[in-house]
């Protein structure tokens, strides 16, 4: 428990401390919020309804010719991965010489609604593994998901194994029913039918109201104190808005996507009793079979780290290695500390297979 | 055509004698031909006078003969032969009338009622939550006073008002959390999303009238146009499989492409080959 040992000169000093920073914002914020996202240069080679294909150019000597596709969550935009220049986790990859593809799902609309996690999955996602592999002559290509995004990558190499080399799961969800789950807790209880039968898609405020709610305290209150500490300083300023700006770009999930994942995979936990089916096809994950990286970060309160975990319970592989990240569900890819480790980490197990 | 006095007069006597006919069959109910009635008819005393007389009457009946039942009911006089023709609605029958369940105008009231009451466990549920955090703004209030005034175990010093206020942040969240992942918690959650999506589905529902109106079209509709476009997608999706299964098919399209990359080579030929040299 801790003693108090304010003064009143102490209250002062801090005061005064607060309202100089105040006043440096007069100068600072003009300047530092007109924020963009990206640091590094791409080119889209493939396009298949509203889902785009990037290709990242790159910025090293090719050490490893299979490309690495990476496949984000349907929820938020994949912006954070190359949020600024030193908070790349795609170009902390580039600089290691690695062929980095990424899909952009897009903003959903009405006309969406419909679509289903056979169209994610078996349409979209199998559609730009057989571009990658037609236009760089490589019969399999490395996979590399995030969050939900993972949790795809492993149903897409569960049904189609061969087409891939090797999978990275990062901050995945396979165990839905894990303690400590809260997401996974407040799902419990709705009527997802109802949920999407009313909204057509869920939208990104709803979406982002129920992630704020995960951490109100801090997510809604102290992270806007603490930016009072960086008002004198423009890279802090211009950091902390790059962020705001990509967790409040929230597109809309299509309704028939969500309610199969909500259902299936978070109330039902259908995924590691072996009964989730897309399409007509079941999602087997003894056929995961290829060498397996499982990174996971051990203060994850949206993926806590036994939901990340239980993937080595399952997979079929003999090849199975799990990494630590000592932070954040996101703090994993917009950390400097992260990007000691993570991007290294992923160059050196590759390289090995 | 000319006008004729004679045609003229053809004309009225027709159209009098046509009248007359149909007010004896009226009254008659007698499906005699016309051209029977006509031949004994002075169409000069008849025509348009009688024609008005007989729809005089007739109005009269319409009118008067059902006010006459409604107002005063069974008068003496009012049961004359003229009215029973024109007797079709008692007040019973109206009365039927004037139940609209019958012709279904009370369900948009009762989908009204329901979105009320629908409304009304959505207030309580969203009273409910709220409860829930104001319980845990009561216990951590609770929690941060006893913990900043227990000076059994000093473990730190808090020197600066950020330190308290992270203290205090440190101790709302952690008594949120435990709140959150609480069974009551989870199923007083789930009843304000609930029953804040029964709401506005009803309150679309009831809505339809309006878009529709203006052709705005329903909720429903992308809905159906997305599952047809999918639907499409996915038989594309497969017969391309299909297809490309096909080896012949297969052979066929790769001698194509073949066939495409050697035109495109001979063009190349000609286009050099046909430009003057001081070009090249």
């Amino acid at each position: 428990m801790p003693r108090i040992c304010l003064t009143p000169e102490k209250v002062s000093t801090e005061l005064s401390a607060v309202a100089g920073k105040l006043a440096a914002a007069n100068v600072t914020w003009p300047v530092a919020q007109n924020v963009e996202l990206g640091s590094c240069a791409r080119q889209e080679v493939f396009r298949i309804d509203k889902v785009v294909l990037y290709r990242y150019r790159p910025r090293a000597a090719l050490c490893n010719p299979v490309p690495v596709l990476i496949i984000y969550a349907l929820v938020n935009r994949p912006d954070m991965i190359d949020l600024q220049q030193d908070r790349s986790l795609i170009r902390s990859l580039l600089d290691r010489g690695l062929d980095i593809y990424l899909i952009d799902w897009g903003y959903p609309d009405d006309a969406d609604c419909g679509l289903t996690l056979e169209d994610y999955i078996c349409r979209y996602v199998n559609a730009t593994v057989d571009f990658i592999c037609d236009v760089t002559k490589q019969p399999r290509i490395n996979l590399l998901g995030i969050c939900q995004g993972g949790t795809f990558s492993v149903c897409y190499s569960a049904l189609k194994p061969e087409k891939i080399r090797n999978l990275i799961t990062t901050v995945t969800p396979i165990d839905f029913h894990a303690t400590k789950d809260m997401l996974s807790h407040l799902f419990r209880h709705i009527d997802v039918d109802l949920l999407v039968d009313s909204s057509g898609n869920i939208s990104g405020e709803m979406l982002n109201i129920i992630f704020l709610s995960l951490k109100p305290f801090r997510l809604a209150q102290q992270k806007y104190v603490h930016m009072v500490d960086r008002l004198d300083d423009v890279e802090a300023i211009q950091t902390f808005l790059r962020m705001e700006k990509w967790i409040f770009d929230s597109p809309a999930l299509a309704g028939e996507a969500f309610r199969e994942f909500a259902r299936n995979f978070y109330q039902n936990n259908d995924l590691i009793k072996g009964k989730v089916s897309i399409g007509n096809r079941r999602v087997d994950l003894r056929a995961l079979r290829m060498p397996v990286l499982n990174i996971y970060a051990s203060n994850d309160h949206l993926v806590p780290p036994p939901a990340s975990l239980a993937l080595g319970k399952y997979v079929g592989s003999d090849d199975y290695e799990v990494l630590e990240f000592p932070g954040g569900h996101i703090g994993l890819y917009v950390s400097l500390a992260a990007h000691e480790l993570v991007p290294g980490a992923i160059r050196e197990w590759l390289s090995l297979r | 055509m000319p006008d004729d006095p004679n045609t003229d007069m053809d004309l009225e006597q027709q159209f009098g004698q046509l009248c007359l006919t149909l007010v004896r069959r009226g009254r008659s109910g007698s499906s005699d031909g016309i051209e029977e009635h006509s031949s004994n008819i002075n169409w000069d005393q008849l025509g348009p006078a009688i024609f008005s007389q007989g729809l005089n009457q007739s109005l009269g009946h319409l009118i008067g003969a059902p006010l006459h039942k409604w107002l005063f009911g069974s008068v003496a006089g009012n049961n004359s032969s003229d009215n029973n023709e024109w007797c079709l609605t008692s007040p019973s029958e109206f009365k039927v009338i004037e139940d609209p369940s019958s012709l279904g105008l009370s369900l948009e009231e009762s989908r009204r009622c329901e979105f009320a009451e629908v409304l009304q466990d959505q207030v309580n549920a969203a009273n409910e939550l709220s409860q829930q955090l104001t319980d845990v703004l009561e216990r951590a209030s609770a929690r941060f006073q006893q913990s900043i005034s227990d000076d059994k175990n000093d473990d730190y010093e808090i020197t600066s008002l950020r330190e308290l206020y992270d203290f205090w942040i440190s101790i709302a969240e952690q008594t949120y959390a435990e709140k959150v992942m609480t069974v009551e918690y989870s199923q007083i959650f789930g009843r304000f999303i609930n029953t804040s999506a029964r709401m506005r589905k009803i309150a679309q529902e009831l809505g339809v009238a309006g878009p529709q109106f203006a052709s705005l079209g329903k909720r429903p509709e992308p809905a159906s146009v997305s599952e047809r476009q999918v639907d499409l997608q996915g038989k594309a999706h497969a017969l391309t499989g299909t297809l490309l299964g096909d080896d012949d098919l297969t052979l066929l399209i790769t001698r194509i492409k073949d066939f495409a990359r050697k035109i495109d080579e001979l063009r190349e030929v000609v286009q050099t080959t046909s430009t003057p040299p001081n070009q090249l």
